[in-house]
């Protein structure tokens, strides 16, 4: 009676899971499949060959290893910057803002309502030369002349892709910070621990993977992003994005474009790998 | 585009729901024999092209005398039609609007199809410079009919440069210094600058060594002199009304976009000349409705629709008994006065870079490696 209840109900989960699964399989791993087998391909003259040719990677590395690099750095101060700002935020939401944190909370996720080319353009009105900040400085009287260095550089890029990304990241943290026993960091601090220790022994261990979530997104948005470089970044910050973007559209090489692609999710999961192991050995209870 | 609707028709809420009951009350009054008054469901012809392009088949009743619908799929850049039409677009994708560079390539790959000028009644009303160019595509053979044109031109304000710039070397000089901006497109960066670097007359037909020295230049502009390369030509519209930069590479609708926005910008006539932007309509390979297609190619040049077209996009058009319809302000942003003046200055290209080696010329992956080169330093 009992295991034909079990079986009955694991019919239903899967059948409720059935097309969830369906779209998964279908559109992500049946395109991504797709597209792995012809990053093999060869392309030339707007044709692709079904042609098993691995030295596209090679051409990736060789040509554009620099770009990625440059890449998975800024990806990485990007997701540095958002991981650490939203936890600050979510920490004093939990912890001590009380009522007026549940108000600052829901005003930093209606931020996600924006929209991501909005938040490019308000940047671009706040930074540009006559944007809100040059504005103040020289109605101040602090400048004479607009300072020109505030957009259409890497900062630029940074501030526009960690407002956007900020959202994202308070979003899990909040979440495990909610499940930080108080009465823990009470008798920590009541045995003479100090704020810094307890931060390091408790509460950091505990929410980990929700800091290493909250990094990961940001990390991959940030370092598969092209728009935001293109519309503050300078023209000399041109990321991996901008070019497997030339890959497929330009040249209509869909071989090496996947090529880039792939090297890049390779690449971006490895680095996360060892992110994700220095936060563990570092991040112990005690 | 501006909906018919917005100005000229302004709508409550109240009056479209009275307007919703009565249309309904009618229809169910009407019954049976209302339904047969309706024809056939109309022929749903395929657009894939540059929004607004499209705006001429809206003109008078050339839909509905045609029984046509149309389905549109605007772009971003030109290489979507061709993803659109390599993806399984060929047998249901009816028109596209290649640049005129690229049309009789795409026609040799196999992805349009070789048009008979002589189905088109308004063919004959082309201006000189656009017919000739539809009959000597491709040893002949045309893949395009040119329908409209524009170019790279170079912007400045005159409040910040009071003299007009005679030279895209002045982009170079210390005054303006972080002050100019170039364009975000590859093609358009290398065949202004190629002849600027190297004082070549066809840029895509260029060596190695010429080919070098022009992103030899871009990358000394991006190092030493570029605010930024826009991304969009609204962004750099943008760059001039907000005095992010002081000349531009630019466009000549942005000169009314920026008017519209209270700020002068001039166009000026560089001694190096610039490029023709023309674009043409071309009919996809099995393109599902080839005849009515010929209508719908030559319903984009046919009078109405060019004058249609060009004063609301603010572009140039081709049908010759077009221009008198054209307001003021077009006519003299494309100096209709003086047409063989216009291109003499921005020139028209032939075609795009060879594809394959001839062992003397760059070919287009060559060019390419090469703007990679300038986009990476």
């Amino acid at each position: 009676m009992t295991a034909r209840k079990i079986g009955s109900s694991q019919i239903v989960t899967a059948l409720m899971l059935l097309p969830a699964a369906a779209i998964f399989l279908g559109l992500f791993v049946g395109s991504l499949a797709f597209f792995f087998v012809q990053s093999f391909w060869k392309a030339s003259t707007f044709k692709v060959t079904p042609d098993f040719r691995p030295g596209n990677y090679l051409d990736v590395v060789t040509n554009y290893g620099e770009v990625l690099l440059y890449t998975l750095g800024v990806g990485v101060l990007v997701a540095s910057l958002t991981t650490t700002l939203a936890f600050f935020f979510a920490y004093a939401v939990r912890f001590a803002l009380g009522r007026l944190g549940d108000l600052m909370l829901a005003i930093a996720l209606t931020t996600l309502f924006g929209g991501y080319l909005v938040k490019i353009y308000a940047w671009r009105t706040i930074l540009g030369s006559d944007g809100i900040i040059n504005s103040a400085l020289i109605n101040l009287g602090l400048i004479d002349r607009p300072l020109s260095f505030l957009l259409f550089n890497l900062g630029a890029v940074v501030v526009t892709l960690t407002h956007y990304l900020l959202p994202l990241a308070i979003l899990p943290l909040y979440g495990a910070l909610r499940d930080v026993d108080e009465t823990e960091l009470a008798a920590a601090r009541d045995m003479g621990a100090s704020r810094s220790r307890v931060m390091l022994d408790i509460v950091l261990p505990q929410v980990r993977p929700a800091l290493m979530a909250s990094f990961s997104v940001c990390f991959l948005l940030a370092a598969g992003d092209y728009v935001t470089p293109a519309m503050v970044g300078s023209p000399g910050n041109a990321m991996f994005g901008n070019f497997i973007q030339s890959q497929f559209g330009l040249r209509m090489n869909t071989p090496s474009g996947a090529a880039m692609s792939f090297t890049l999710i390779g690449t971006s999961l490895v680095l996360l790998t060892l992110i994700g192991a220095g936060l563990r050995k570092g991040l112990q209870p005690r | 585009m501006q909906s018919p609707w917005s100005r000229s028709f302004p709508l409550s809420r109240r009056g479209v729901l009275k307007g919703v009951a009565a249309a309904g009350a009618a229809a169910a009054f009407a019954g049976a024999p209302c339904s047969k008054a309706f024809a056939a469901d109309p022929t749903r012809v395929s657009f894939v092209g540059w929004e607004g392009y499209d705006s001429g088949f809206h003109v008078g009743s050339f839909l509905a005398d045609n029984n046509a619908a149309l389905d549109t799929t605007y772009i971003n850049t030109s290489e979507d039609m061709t993803t659109k039409l390599r993806s399984g677009g060929l047998g249901t994708v009816d028109l596209t609007t290649y640049n005129h560079m690229y049309a009789p390539l795409m026609g040799e790959a196999g992805l349009l199809t070789a048009l008979d000028t002589k189905r088109l009644g308004n063919f004959d009303k082309l201006l000189p410079q656009f017919k000739k160019m539809a009959s000597s595509e491709a040893d002949g053979t045309s893949y395009g009919v040119p329908f409209t044109f524009s170019s790279c031109a170079m912007l400045y304000n005159p409040k910040t440069v009071p003299e007009a710039p005679t030279s895209w070397k002045d982009f170079m000089k210390p005054q303006y210094k972080g002050k100019v901006a170039l364009f975000s497109d590859m093609l358009t960066n290398i065949l202004v600058w190629a002849p600027v670097a190297t004082g070549i007359k066809d840029p895509t037909q260029m060596t190695k060594v010429e080919l070098d020295e022009t992103i030899k230049m871009l990358i000394a502009l991006k190092k030493d002199h570029v605010r930024a390369m826009p991304a969009s030509l609204g962004d750099g519209a943008e760059l001039l009304t907000r005095g992010e930069a002081d000349i531009i590479m630019g466009w000549e609708p942005m000169v009314s976009w920026c008017k519209a926005k209270n700020v002068e910008v001039r166009i000026a006539k560089p001694v190096e000349g610039t490029w023709a932007f023309v674009d043409t309509f071309n009919i996809a390979k099995n393109a599902p409705n080839l005849g009515l297609d010929y209508k719908f190619v030559d319903q984009a040049i046919a009078i109405e629709a060019q004058t249609a077209f060009g004063n609301s996009n603010l572009l140039g058009v081709v049908n010759a008994d077009a221009v008198k319809g054209l307001s003021d302000e077009v006519k003299a942003l494309y100096d209709f006065d003086n047409l063989d003046a216009y291109f003499q200055h921005a020139r028209i290209y032939p075609r795009l870079f060879a594809m394959e080696s001839d062992g003397k010329h760059v070919t287009y992956d060559e060019v390419i490696d090469a703007y990679e080169r300038f986009l990476k330093a």
